[in-house]
């Protein structure tokens, strides 16, 4: 009767290898970069090289490439993905320790910008050319062309430094007790920043994403059809337009969540936030490959989740695409 | 220069007519674009009585679509203005309605379709809720008779699996049964007229057919006003009483359909009926009217058809031969060869 079960089928299946696809990949990158992991734990000639030659042995990084991805990938699928070679932790363990920050700022963001994105893209467009769209657009354009660490050090210098609205750095003050009004007060302020710097991006983003999307929408037939039959204004706007115009804009938020969940890099390092965005820089600098392969197949795989979210999200929204059932 | 009063007194018709439904009277409409306004109506006027057909054609661009948004007062940009004319429904202007007393007339009182009615359905809405959208809007039924008042107004377009159709996306349906669900829309609130634009177009042959006759039968069973907008002849000879017949923004003839098209007057009226017989008739050269329209932004002063029809005359390049349409007579022509006793009439 329906063409659902089976496009949902397809769509959780092609994701399969698209999975694997990423972990060979990764895997390559990483091997194929310059840097060595050995030098970097031990530094510059602290050590000989007998001792060097143990370590990599021990770290089984005197196997052949091929081995070692096939360790790899076996362990990577029984949801082992190793040992930081600089934490001496569980690759999983320090992951998630740090997913709860980087959840917490990017969902955030996440909302606020959908929101106001969504919001100031139909008022701007309600009225193009109007001095309501041009300052709307100008925010927008500024918003997600300024690079967001060089906004994230002015916002520091002045609402933390010169002002002392808020801390400098970090997630939550010392020493409160973790649930407590003080801690999550405590949080809202360490939030605040971050959050505003990385929301003026992507509401601008989506902005005017959303204001063409909206124009589209209301150059269209059935708004005509919608007006001649004597709809309110309101009505024909919020019910006819609004929908149509989110349709498309409903791929580009998906995406979105997929690339913020693997944490905001220059925001997190600016801010000192402690989530998955810091973690990747660190590990990267490191040459701590399994954290860095494993934040990697993060990134990838939640990507990859995002698209299959998206596509099925899509097909609830959009009837033409569930076929003539 | 004639007796001015001649067409006055021409223009009084023996037998006693009842008021219009619809008069329409100078209206001129005009679009602001960034090339200047353009002057998309001039000077339009009609009439159309209860249980009547009418016909307004001409070619692509000539202001049929745009006169029938200028009555619903739903142009398509805010700038866009009607700037002059009277548009009289049922003894009421609707030019002096405020927006929302317009909206009252909008889909109650006279409702609309369309040429493509794909595009002109929401296509993330069930057929069924667009329709009960409608009724809502205008306080026609609620609660439980909403269902009832959506498949009465299916029926009336003549669906037979209504709740399929109700139930149905735009897309899941064929184009026949899209334009049968837009005149269920229109239908919905019962409507004293309904002005159609090129609602056949996208249709194939049978399916035009049965469209047509589902809106003469309306017409004569509901004695409804419609304006059918068409570029084709051969829907008008099927469907409309009489005929409108614009050309670059302006009503240049008016005539019934009989005599409209025995004896057309108008240059540009033989022209369009001269290509429709060479078409039908499978002559080897098409017979076709030379010359473009003109360009709208700076109208040519004068008869607007001057420069492509093969009777211009000096007069023809000094007044507009439009202005003196009688709209009381049976039939007139907007051409001075039916004005300075040169032509027939």
């Amino acid at each position: 009767m329906s063409a659902v079960p089976r496009i949902v089928g397809t769509r959780l299946l092609q994701a399969v290898p698209l999975v694997v696809a990423t972990i060979v990949v990764n895997f390559a990158i990483i091997h194929l970069a310059p840097g060595d992991p050995v030098t970097m734990m031990v530094g510059e000639g602290a050590v000989s090289a007998d001792q060097m030659d143990t370590l990599r042995k021990s770290l089984g990084l005197d196997q052949p490439l091929y081995v070692q991805f096939f360790s790899y990938l076996k362990s990577v699928l029984q949801g082992d993905l190793g040992i930081s070679y600089v934490y001496h932790q569980p690759v999983t363990e320090i992951i998630a320790s740090r997913i709860p920050a980087t959840l917490l700022l990017m969902g955030t963001t996440y909302v606020i910008s959908t929101i106001l994105g969504i919001v100031f893209g139909i008022v701007a467009a309600l009225r193009p050319s109007s001095a309501q769209d041009r300052i709307l657009m100008t925010v927008a354009i500024l918003g997600y062309s300024v690079p967001t660490f060089w906004l994230g050090f002015l916002a520091l210098m002045v609402f933390a430094v010169e002002l002392g609205w808020a801390p400098i750095s970090g997630m939550v003050d010392s020493g409160l007790a973790a649930g407590s009004w003080e801690y999550w007060l405590s949080v809202l302020r360490h939030l605040a920043l971050p959050a505003a710097v990385l929301s003026l991006f992507y509401t601008g983003l989506i902005a005017r994403l959303m204001r063409t999307s909206m124009l589209n929408s209301l150059r269209g037939d059935f708004i005509v059809t919608a007006r001649a039959m004597g709809l309110s204004r309101w009505r024909v706007i919020l019910r006819h337009a609004v929908p149509n115009a989110i349709t498309p804009i409903v791929t580009v938020l998906g995406l979105q969540v997929g690339l913020m969940l693997s944490g905001a890099v220059l925001t997190e390092t600016v801010f000192g936030w402690p989530g998955l965005g810091v973690l990747t820089v660190q590990a990267v600098a490191q040459r701590d490959y399994p954290l860095l392969l494993g934040m990697f197949l993060l990134t990838s795989v939640m990507v990859i989740i995002a698209n299959v979210v998206t596509d099925l999200v899509y097909l609830a929204i959009n009837p033409r695409l569930r076929g003539n059932g | 220069m004639s007796d001015p009063s001649t067409a006055a007194s021409a223009g009084r018709t023996p037998n006693p007519v009842p008021a219009p439904l619809l008069d329409v009277g100078g209206l001129s409409t005009e679009l602001r674009t960034r090339k200047g306004v353009v002057h998309a109506l001039d000077n339009v006027g009609f009439v159309v009585r209860r249980g009547e057909a009418i016909a307004i054609v001409g070619e692509s661009g000539c202001g049929k679509s745009m006169t029938a948004r200028s009555i619903m007062r739903v142009l398509p940009r805010s700038t866009d203005r009607v700037a002059s004319g009277h548009v009289r429904f049922a003894g009421r202007d609707l030019l002096s309605l405020s927006e929302s007393g317009m909206r009252k007339v909008r889909g109650a009182d006279i409702a609309m379709i369309f040429q493509d009615p794909m595009s002109y359905l929401d296509p993330l809405m069930r057929v069924g809720d667009q329709i009960a959208e409608v009724i809502r809007a205008h306080g026609k039924a609620s609660g439980e008779g909403l269902e009832k008042a959506v498949e009465d107004a299916l029926a009336s377009a003549r669906i037979s699996d209504i709740r399929r159709v109700a139930g149905s996306y735009p897309h899941q349906l064929s184009g026949g049964l899209r334009q049968r669900a837009l005149i269920a829309m229109a239908l919905a609130c019962e409507p004293e007229l309904l002005i159609a634009d090129e609602p056949t177009t996208a249709l194939d042959v049978t399916t035009q057919k049965q469209i047509l006759q589902l809106l003469r039968h309306l017409v004569e069973e509901r004695q409804m006003g419609l304006v059918l907008i068409t570029h084709d002849l051969g829907v008008v000879a099927n469907v409309c009483d009489r005929v409108y017949v614009m050309y670059a923004g302006q009503v240049i003839e008016h005539a019934g359909v009989h005599d409209f098209f025995e004896r057309p007057q108008h240059p540009y009226s033989r022209g369009l009926l001269a290509s429709l017989k060479s078409l039908c008739e499978g002559d080897a050269h098409l017979s076709s009217i030379p010359g473009v329209v003109p360009n709208l932004l700076a109208p040519p002063a004068g008869c607007r058809f001057r420069a492509r029809c093969g009777f211009s005359m000096d007069v023809c390049a000094k007044q507009d031969p439009t202005v003196r349409l009688d709209h009381g007579k049976d039939r007139d022509a907007g051409c001075w060869l039916f004005k300075d006793g040169s032509g027939h009439v």
